[in-house]
This record gives C-alpha cells, structure tokens and sequence, in this order.
C-alpha cells in the first residue's frame, strides 16, 4: 500500500498543478459555453472531484455488496458470497 | 438515387481481399500463412487507399436486383481505413500463432466488418453482417477451453437473436422498396426498431451489452485484440448511417459511458475490465450519434477510429501481460514495470490516449463529442460525459497502471514475448501519439464539414483539471479500489441463472413427453415390424408378440445346441435373439450366425462339461403360450433349419 509520504506529495503536485491550470485559464481560455462549469475557471477540478468521489463510492460502496460475488459463481459455486 | 457505376478501373474489395486470405491462409503450411497474414491486410489496405469517393460496385443478384457491394463516400472510408489498417496491426500481433483457425476466423472477421462498411444496399449489409458475427465465434471459440465455448455458444445466441432482428428489419425496408441504405429516422415504423434493435445488440448497448464482456475476455490474447476493434465500432458505423440525430440514443450514451466506468472500477479481470471500458467509449459515440450535429457525427466518427487504435493497443499490453506471466487478474499482478519496461510504455500511451490527455489520440476525439453536446445544447450530457471521462482515467490511467505496473511486486516471473508482439504493440503506440500530435491527419478525412481546434488553452485546461483531479479520490480511497478475487453479476445473469433453469425446466418436461409419446409410437413401430416380418401375428388370439418369438427362436437354438454337445443351452438362447431379429420372417436362419451358435456352443460345452438343470432352458417356464398353431409350426421349422445349420456349415 502507498506510504501517507508518497500520498502528501500526489496531493501537492495535484494541487500544484491545479492552482497553474486555473490561473492558465484565468489568463488564457475564452470559454465556448454558456454553464457554469464554462464561465467559472477551475470548475472542472470540482467535477473530476466530485464526480470520480460518486463514481467511486457508487461502485464500491453500492454496488459491489450487492452485485459481487465468487469467482465460481456461473460454475456451480454458491449464490451469494459470504 | 442515381447511381453512377466505376468500372473504369477495376475496384478490388478490400473486405473480399481479407477473406479471401483467410480462407487461403487456412489451407497453406504455417510458413506461408504468415505472409498471407501480412499480404492479406497490406492489400486491403492498398485497396482502400485505391478507393475514391463515389467509388460504385454492382453486382448482378437474383430476379433483377442488384446488390451494391461498394459505395464509397466519407462516411465509409474512414471507417473502411481504420478496419484494414487495425486488420494489419492484429495480425501482426498474432504472427506467432501456430494454429490456422485464428487466423482464418481473424482475417474474415475483419474482412466482412470492412464489407459491412462499403455496403451500400442493405441485403449486403445483412450478408457480410452475419459473416462477422459467424467468423467472429470461431475467434472466441479458437481458445478451445470450457469457458470459451460456453462463452462463445451465449454470443452466438445473442447475436443469432440480433441479427435476425436486423434482418426482419432489412426485409420490410427491401418489401418497401428501399434497396438502399440510408438514414431510417424519418418514420419510427417496425424496421426503425428492429433494424435499432439489431444494432443495438452488437453496439453493446445496456441492457443488450454483457455479450461483450462475457466474450471478449475468453478468446485468445491475439483474438482479443481483433475483436476489441470490429464488432462494435461497425456498429457505431452503422448507427451514425441510419441513426444520426435520434436524439434518445444521447442518454442511452451517457448511461453506456457511466455504466462501463461503474463496472470497470470493480472489475479484476484484465480483459474484462477493459471491455467495460469498450462499452463507456463507444457511449461517447452512441451519444454523438443522438446528438446528430455534423460537429457530433464527426466526433463519433474520429473517437471510433481513435478507439480503435488505442483499445487494441490496451489489448495488446494486456494480452503480452498474460502471455508474459499466465495471469490475468489484477490482484495477482504488481510490479511488472521493471520487468516489462517495453509494454509498460505502450500500456501507458493507450491508457494517456483512453483518458484524453492532451497529445494522444483520445483528446482530439472524445473532446469533440462532449464539446458537440456543449454546443447542441445539453448540458447534462456534457456534465456526465465528463464524469465518464475522469472515470476512465480512474481505472485504465490509476487503477491499471498503478495495480499491474507501479503496486506491490508480487515476485512474478516473466517469460519472454514474440517479437511480432514489440512491433505491433510500436505501431499502435505510434499512431496513437502521431494522431494525437497531428489531429489534421484524421480530421481532413472526417465526413461531415465542421471547423474544431483541440489544442485550444480551454479544451486543454480543461482535460488537465478533470484528470490531474481524478487522481485525488483515487489515493483517498485507494484500499477500495484494490481489485478483488471476485466478479460483478451483469445482465448476463438473467440468461446464465433464471433463464438457464427455466430452460432446464423445459427440457425435463419435453423429455417426459419425449418418454411418453416415445412408449406410445413404439409400440406402433413395433407392430409394424412384426407385421412386415410375419403377417401370420394377426392370426390367432394374442399374435406372436416379439417377446414370444424371441422365445419361440430360443427354443430352437436350444434344440440345435442340444443336438450338438449339450450345453448350455442359455447362451445358445441368447444368441438366438440375434437370429430372430436377423431373419425371422423368412425362416432361414443365417449361417454365420448360426455358425456362431455352434462355435459359442462348444466353447461353452468345453468349459461346463456337465449341465447344471437349472441351466436347462424351459420354454413354459417364463413364455406365455403360443395361441395358434400355426405359430408353432413355423417356430418348429425354425428349430429344424437351425440343427440343419449348425450340424452342415
């Protein structure tokens, strides 16, 4: 499993990276659309981490207890895993 | 339509080229099959290249009709290129295979997806349409274990169901007079939905989409990587040809783009989850198709010919995976980047080009579609596509990359790979960077006018944001998102577990019918064989029964070996059976068998010198009477034909 040193500098980078895009946006990007997530700069970072946040938790955390089950399970193994 | 016929130049079908091939590559020793795996697909690509816009081949077919089996517009072409040039690259890949029906079964299957592409009328269409779905089997059927062909029976009956569905659908477009392909939107009739319906089902589109992942995952490493490129992307062809602008096809992409990306985040087979992914990236198409501006048919149209490229780039780094270490599950895997440095690189330009980072093929395709929903005023779509689009960077960029090549180094020995497998794999990494570098190579080919600069600070920035973001969530919860040893039940399960007992149930209850009106029509087949054999059984009380003249046979082979040694007279009784049912009617008993009696008979005199009583055979014992005479008199000649038999041949 990652190290909680190797975690902190992802989320520095991230954020590095994020705080460059936003101001490359601010100065640069002539936004073509007319939503919110068009006109106010960074918007995406709050989808993608929202959005990969939902993903997540909706496959992991809903999904997977009630969809998974043994690797068996078509050849015989049982109905529901334990 | 005016249709203006070619025939200056001689028009070689790129697709009959293929097929050809296979069909040849399947009758040659291996050293010549495996240039015709790379001359087959070298001319098609040749032949395509040779192919104009407006490029018309007619053949004659029955009562009067035509059939139209090139008709080359922009539309075609691109898609024509992309499948002969992706035909290349597989079959390069597969160059070390030792078998043929891969092959065959390979090049046909590409072939008949470019037929599918250059019809231009729809029986056609409906012709090379089943030739993929037929040779397509054979390359899941070519992995030869238990999985696979149970696998590849459940595709065929999907695609049996679908194809036919398009074939009702293209018989009452011919009945109606329309030879022709075209957009079919105009009148939401019965072909409209059932010629959908077939598509649908080979666009892998929820819920007619579990045949993709149930499939794809079981055929061979090499056969994988072709059928990751055809099946649905003609689809997504024929979609945009037929379907442009049915605008509920928008949410049914979004739904495939989100419900791919859901799947593949639990998934742990290598394969599988890729073709999860397969069913979120065709979603952007299918969802461009419902949009049905110019800006969102060209946008399906380049991500099909991106998706191509780099999901059986991704194939192919998955399959040099298993092929390296014999594993293809995720949590069984970690720390292959130091040992397969090559594929870990071209593993990772397909995962880049899947997630639209900028520079690789994906961003200058899947960019277009989701600013085309932008631009033709959804919104929503455009939001969710963009969830879909961080979600495949969730599991192909980190989830893949991170688990398989940079995660804990599980020890796994490496085996060496074919080199065919290094140049294929170097010819999609190419494309994918050299399309994604110079977006004009594609787009100047694209069917429909429209004016798109990717490389813009917004689009750029934006792709940035959402992916450099998505990593975020990934290292949160990156203990949920370690795979594991288990699968996700998918629509697949309604025909694998309920309808699978249903259909047991059914055939339990046909087998006792079967048992029943089996009893009953043998008991007439019986007596017409005795009819045909002795009409004398309608004479008299009770008629002589099988059982009775088995009997009445016994008896005089009993006499016969009695004459001979006096043995046992059951085993001369048994094989008395075989001469009543030899020639019974005809009272002349045969002489090899009879010759058998005496032969068995003195065996048998030899090993049991004494009689046991008990072994001497009693007619009324266990026969019921003869009620005619007659029976008995024939029954006696029998008995005396038998002696006269066994005592002089």
């Amino acid at each position: 499993m990652m190290k909680k040193g190797t975690k902190r500098k992802i989320y520095l980078i991230a954020a590095v990276v994020c705080i460059v895009s936003v101001i490359a946006e601010i100065m640069f990007a002539h936004p073509h659309g007319h939503e919110i997530w068009h006109t106010v700069p960074g918007a995406d970072i709050v989808i993608a981490f929202v959005g990969g946040w939902i993903l997540i938790l909706t496959a992991t955390k809903i999904m997977a207890p009630i969809l998974q089950r043994k690797e068996d399970y078509y050849d015989g193994g049982d109905d529901k895993d334990e | 339509m005016e249709v203006m016929i070619r025939m200056n130049n001689i028009i070689l079908h790129p697709g009959i080229i293929l097929i050809l091939s296979g069909i040849i590559a399947a009758l040659v020793p291996e050293k010549i099959r495996k240039i015709i795996m790379i001359l087959g697909p070298a001319g098609a690509i040749t032949a395509m290249l040779a192919l104009d816009y407006g490029t018309v081949l007619t053949v004659p077919f029955i009562n009067g009709i035509e059939l139209m089996l090139v008709n080359v517009d922009r539309l075609s072409y691109v898609f024509g290129m992309v499948f002969s040039m992706m035909s290349l690259i597989g079959s390069v890949y597969a160059l070390h295979n030792k078998g043929s029906l891969e092959t065959t079964a390979s090049l046909c299957y590409a072939g008949s997806s470019i037929g599918v592409t250059l019809a231009g009328d729809w029986l056609t269409l409906i012709f090379f349409w089943e030739l993929m779905a037929a040779s397509s089997l054979f390359l899941v059927w070519a992995n030869r274990s238990e999985k696979a062909v149970k696998a590849g029976f459940r595709y065929l009956l999907v695609h049996m169901f679908g194809g036919n569905c398009l074939l009702i659908g293209i018989i009452f477009k011919v009945n109606g007079g329309d030879m022709l392909i075209s957009n079919v939107t105009a009148v939401h009739d019965a072909a409209f939905w059932l010629i959908l319906l077939g598509i649908a089902i080979n666009a892998a589109i929820p819920p007619f989409h579990s045949w993709l992942t149930d499939a794809y995952p079981e055929a061979n490493v090499t056969g994988s990587v072709f059928l990751s490129s055809f099946t649905t992307k003609v689809a997504v062809y024929c979609l945009i040809r037929m379907f442009a602008g049915t605008s509920f096809l928008i949410w049914f992409g979004v739904a495939m783009a989100l419900y791919g990306a859901l799947f593949a985040i639990m998934e742990n087979d290598v394969r599988r989850l890729l073709s999860y992914h397969i069913i979120s990236q065709v979603g952007f198409m299918v969802a461009g198709v419902g949009i049905g501006t110019p800006l969102a048919l060209d946008g399906a149209t380049a991500h099909a010919f991106s998706h191509i490229l780099y999901k059986s780039l991704l194939f192919m780094g998955a399959g040099a995976i298993i092929t390296a270490t014999g594993i293809n599950k995720i949590n069984q895997l970690g720390g292959l980047a130091k040992k397969m440095p090559f594929v870990c690189v071209a593993f990772t330009v397909g995962a880049f080009s899947i997630s639209g980072v900028p520079l690789f093929n994906g961003f200058i395709s899947k960019s277009i579609t989701v600013s085309a929903a932008c631009e033709a005023g959804y919104p929503l779509a455009e939001l969710l596509l963009l969830v879909a689009s961080v979600g495949t960077f969730l599991h192909v960029v980190m989830k893949m990359l991170y688990f398989i090549f940079f995660g804990e180094d599980k020890g796994i020995e490496v085996k060496p790979l074919p080199k065919n497998m290094y140049v294929a794999m170097s010819i999609g990494s190419v494309l994918c960077i050299l399309y994604g570098v110079f977006p004009d190579l594609l787009y100047r080919f694209l069917p429909y006018d429209f004016e798109y600069h990717p490389f813009t600070w917004d689009h750029i920035m934006q792709y940035v944001q959402l992916l450099v973001t998505g990593v975020v969530p990934f290292i949160m919860y990156l203990e949920h998102m370690e795979p594991l040893s288990k699968i996700s039940l998918d629509t697949d399960w309604f025909y694998r577990k309920p309808f699978a007992a249903l259909v047991r149930v059914i055939s339990s209850l046909c087998v006792t019918v079967q048992i029943g009106l089996g009893a009953f029509f043998k008991s007439i087949y019986d007596g017409v064989r005795r009819a045909s054999k002795n009409p004398l059984v309608f004479i008299g009380e009770h008629g002589i029964t099988e059982y009775e003249g088995i009997e009445s046979s016994k008896i005089a082979a009993s006499s016969a070996a009695s004459a001979i040694s006096g043995t046992s007279a059951d085993v001369i009784a048994d094989n008395a059976e075989a001469v009543f049912d030899g020639d019974f009617a005809g009272n002349d008993i045969d002489g090899k068998l009879a010759a058998e009696i005496k032969e068995e008979a003195e065996e048998r005199a030899f090993d049991n010198n004494q009689l046991d009583s008990a072994d001497v055979y009693d007619p009324d014992k266990e026969r019921e009477p003869i009620g005619d005479i007659m029976s008995v008199v024939i029954f006696t000649f029998i008995a005396a034909a038998a002696f006269i038999a066994a005592v002089f041949m």
